[in-house]
């Protein structure tokens, strides 16, 4: 009679190779992925150009928010961050508005394109952030100057609908 | 690949999980007719998990089962990991149900869908599941019955209560908690290391949809969990017989 093959138990036990591997991979994958930031605030918040911006509210019936803004302005980017970096109300401005962003150029560039002045002009901006809430034919609904925290501003978005 | 498919098929034909299927077809159909956000069709999927995920190897220990098996040559990390497979599988599938009942809905109820948003919790969700279903598999294989489960939610419950303790002491100015409060605001890494824990054996859903560093946390945590499982398992002795 053939001697009957026996099963190894200490193989049964041994650990899969590619199991300690993968962990070592991933640890490495996500020591690596830290050091890089996370992709930027404005892939939350759909900007419309600004050229597009009225024939976009005249057809979604959405209002158009304007964030006035520049590179300089510290409340400016702290408002990105808590806002707009905030996935509950970039989709909250995104679903219930048109999105605009007019970035003031003047200190960078020395001027502004007509489209960027001619917003500024026509809702009278002196500071920054400012956001105005209008409808397509510019008639302004309401305005929101500075930055003082996401509540505030939550605030301000539901009392613009 | 047979142990995958035989825990697959042991959920699939359970009434158990078809009734949870169903109830988690009319919840986010209903949600999204309603336009609820999708983010917020995925909060029982906790609970599926802890259900479908309370089976893994703890119980057999119990039933005599995992002898059974053990005795045939059978790797016991492979056993492991296949049916920590087997279960995650199964409970994706109910993920999938509920993104397309969720999306059905909002078809019905003429709401607005955002794909990506969408699609951004259920990846999410699946990865949570990952994380929930790996703590379960680590659990279970240090203890017998349904006792994984028990470890899972008693130790969900104590690092919540010590980070809330914790937080409430460093607040502390008069009486004598003022001392501790003190040496914790002095010392803001204890807090930091607690809530660090906390995130990253429980974490929240993200922030930002697809966030690659929350991906990569629970995809790594998950991982750890499972080599631990297997270290643990390799080398601990399976009873003869049931309890």
């Amino acid at each position: 009679m053939a001697p009957t093959e026996l099963f190894d138990r200490s193989r049964q036990r041994a650990l899969p190779l590619w199991l300690p591997l993968v962990v070592a991979a991933l640890i490495v994958a996500r020591i690596v992925s830290s050091r890089f930031a996370v992709r930027s605030a404005e892939d939350l918040v759909r900007w419309t150009p600004i050229r597009q911006a009225r024939a976009m509210s005249a057809a979604t019936h959405k209002p158009i928010l304007y964030e006035f803004s520049a590179e300089w302005c510290g409340p400016c980017h702290e408002l990105e961050k808590e806002v707009f970096f905030d996935q509950k109300m970039a989709a909250s401005i995104n679903d219930r508005f048109i999105a605009v962003k007019v970035v003031d150029r003047r200190q960078e560039e020395g001027r502004n394109s007509p489209d960027v002045d001619g917003l500024q002009k026509q809702f009278a901006v002196r500071a920054f952030p400012t956001v105005v809430v209008a409808q397509p034919d510019g008639e302004e609904l309401r305005r929101l100057t500075g930055f003082r925290g996401a509540p505030q501003f939550a605030a301000f978005l539901n009392g613009a609908r | 690949m047979v142990v995958i498919t035989e825990t697959l098929r042991r959920h699939f034909v359970h009434l158990g999980y078809v009734a949870a299927l169903l109830l988690l077809i009319i919840i986010p159909m209903t949600m999204g007719a309603l336009g609820v956000p999708a983010s917020q069709d995925y909060g029982l999927m906790s609970l599926f998990a802890l259900i479908a995920g309370c089976q893994l190897i703890g119980p057999e220990f119990s039933s005599g089962t995992l002898q059974l098996v053990l005795s045939k040559p059978v790797g016991r990390s492979s056993y492991l990991l296949s049916r920590f497979t087997g279960v995650v599988l199964s409970i994706w599938v109910a993920v999938l149900v509920v993104f397309g009942s969720s999306y059905a809905g909002s078809l019905i109820g003429k709401a607005p869908f955002e794909p990506r948003v969408a699609l951004s919790a259920a990846t999410a969700a699946a990865l949570q599941i990952l994380l929930t279903c790996a703590l379960l598999t680590l659990f279970g294989s240090m203890s017998r019955s349904y006792a994984n489960v028990a470890m899972y939610i008693g130790s969900s419950i104590l690092i919540s209560m010590i980070a809330g303790v914790l937080m409430m002491v460093k607040n502390a100015t008069n009486g004598e908690l003022a001392a501790m409060g003190r040496f914790l605001r002095e010392h803001p890494s204890i807090i930091r290391a607690v809530q660090t824990f906390k995130d990253n054996v429980f974490p929240e859903p993200p922030q930002l949809p697809f966030d690659r560093n929350w991906i990569l946390m629970v995809a790594c945590n998950a991982s750890i969990a499972l080599l631990l499982a297997c270290i643990i398992f390799r080398s601990r002795e399976v009873p003869y017989g049931a309890d």
